[in-house]
């Protein structure tokens, strides 16, 4: 079985954005910014989470006008509910839950309607424009677009939003092992399609 | 080989378009400016005299109905009737006797009394009638 290109070593690249990964000290202090009234907060907020909650409705919708739309709606979620963001223990994980609710709602609403295919998603991307590394990037969105989407979120929560199997539960709302074994089960998924010739 | 994982960890995911900032932070911050000049129902209600009158107005409407539906309710304990009595024409001794249960009446004596009387003094095998029986 002959390995494809993209099983190659690769370097490791594309840290994930530090502000997201601020401890949680910090989320709870621009949380009580925002339940303050303080919209400038609202520009931090954007800047610390909007590339992760956009990448999270991509991989959950498949659509960036979707992703965006839920981006923006997540955002206005935090400003109608900024009288409870003081009681928020997990910011972190509170906005990826409502990010991801968002997203499911999306894909419920257009299971209705035609949509334009999965595969053409583009679920990562290269660092650098390498033009190899795109291409690798491509095949492994194609990869990743034939798994199911509660096998697709929890790989993303836990590679690209650097989330413990117990985060990862208490945002997709199952228990911790359940998100682990979701987890065990798409990577194993993941290999058979990497291995497999086609 | 290359686990997935090692593969995932060599890539990125894509980035928001650029346009989506100023939508975004507009739609929250105009949520958040009406939510801000909108006070809540309680402090509203407490701010406007229309509603701090229409308030008390319920309020003493339903002390005064309360008062005046447990008065009659008081008088019909007290009399040990019905109040289906009450609210007939007049007492009719029929429905009197139909809505009035033996065990309310005043000089009805405690089943479990009567009954130990009766056993105790009753000879062994007989059959002892109730006190209901000698009451009929």
């Amino acid at each position: 079985m002959g390995a494809m290109p993209i099983l190659r070593e690769l370097p490791s690249a594309d840290a994930a954005a530090p502000s997201f990964d601020m401890p949680r000290a910090g989320w709870l202090e621009l949380f009580a910014t925002l339940a303050d009234g303080d919209s400038a907060a609202l520009e931090k907020l954007y800047d610390a989470a909007a590339q992760r909650l956009y990448a999270l409705a991509l991989w959950l919708t498949g659509s960036p006008e979707d992703a965006a739309d839920v981006v923006a709606e997540t955002m206005v979620r935090v400003a109608q509910q900024r009288s409870q963001l003081r009681g928020v223990r997990d910011p972190r994980a509170w906005l990826l839950t409502v990010s991801r609710r968002l997203s499911l709602d999306v894909v419920r609403r257009r299971s209705r309607r035609p949509s334009e295919p999965l595969e053409a998603a583009e679920f990562v991307t290269a660092p650098h424009h390498d033009a190899d590394r795109a291409l690798d990037a491509q095949r492994v969105s194609t990869l990743l677009a034939a798994l199911p989407v509660h096998h697709r979120e929890v790989v993303f929560l836990h590679h690209f939003a650097d989330c413990s199997f117990a985060e990862i539960g208490q945002v997709v709302g199952v228990p911790t092992f359940t998100a682990a074994s979701r987890y065990r089960l798409a990577i194993r998924r993941l290999r058979r399609l990497l291995e497999s010739p086609s | 080989m290359t686990s997935p994982e090692r593969l995932l960890e060599s890539f990125g995911v894509p980035r928001p378009p650029d346009s989506l900032r100023a939508r975004s932070l507009a739609a929250a911050a105009a949520t958040m400016a009406g939510s801000a000049s909108r006070p809540g129902l309680w402090v509203r209600m407490w701010q406007t005299r229309a509603a701090r009158l229409a308030w008390a107005a319920a309020v003493a409407g339903l002390v005064l109905a309360h008062v005046v539906l447990s008065v009659p309710a008081r008088s019909t304990t007290a009399h040990g009737g019905s109040a289906l009595l009450l609210a007939g024409a007049g007492p009719d001794p029929e429905l009197a006797a139909t809505v009035t249960l033996p065990r309310l009446r005043s000089n009805r004596l405690p089943q479990l009394d009567v009954s130990l009387k009766t056993v105790s003094a009753a000879p062994a095998g007989g059959i002892t009638p109730r006190s209901d029986d000698h009451d009929a």
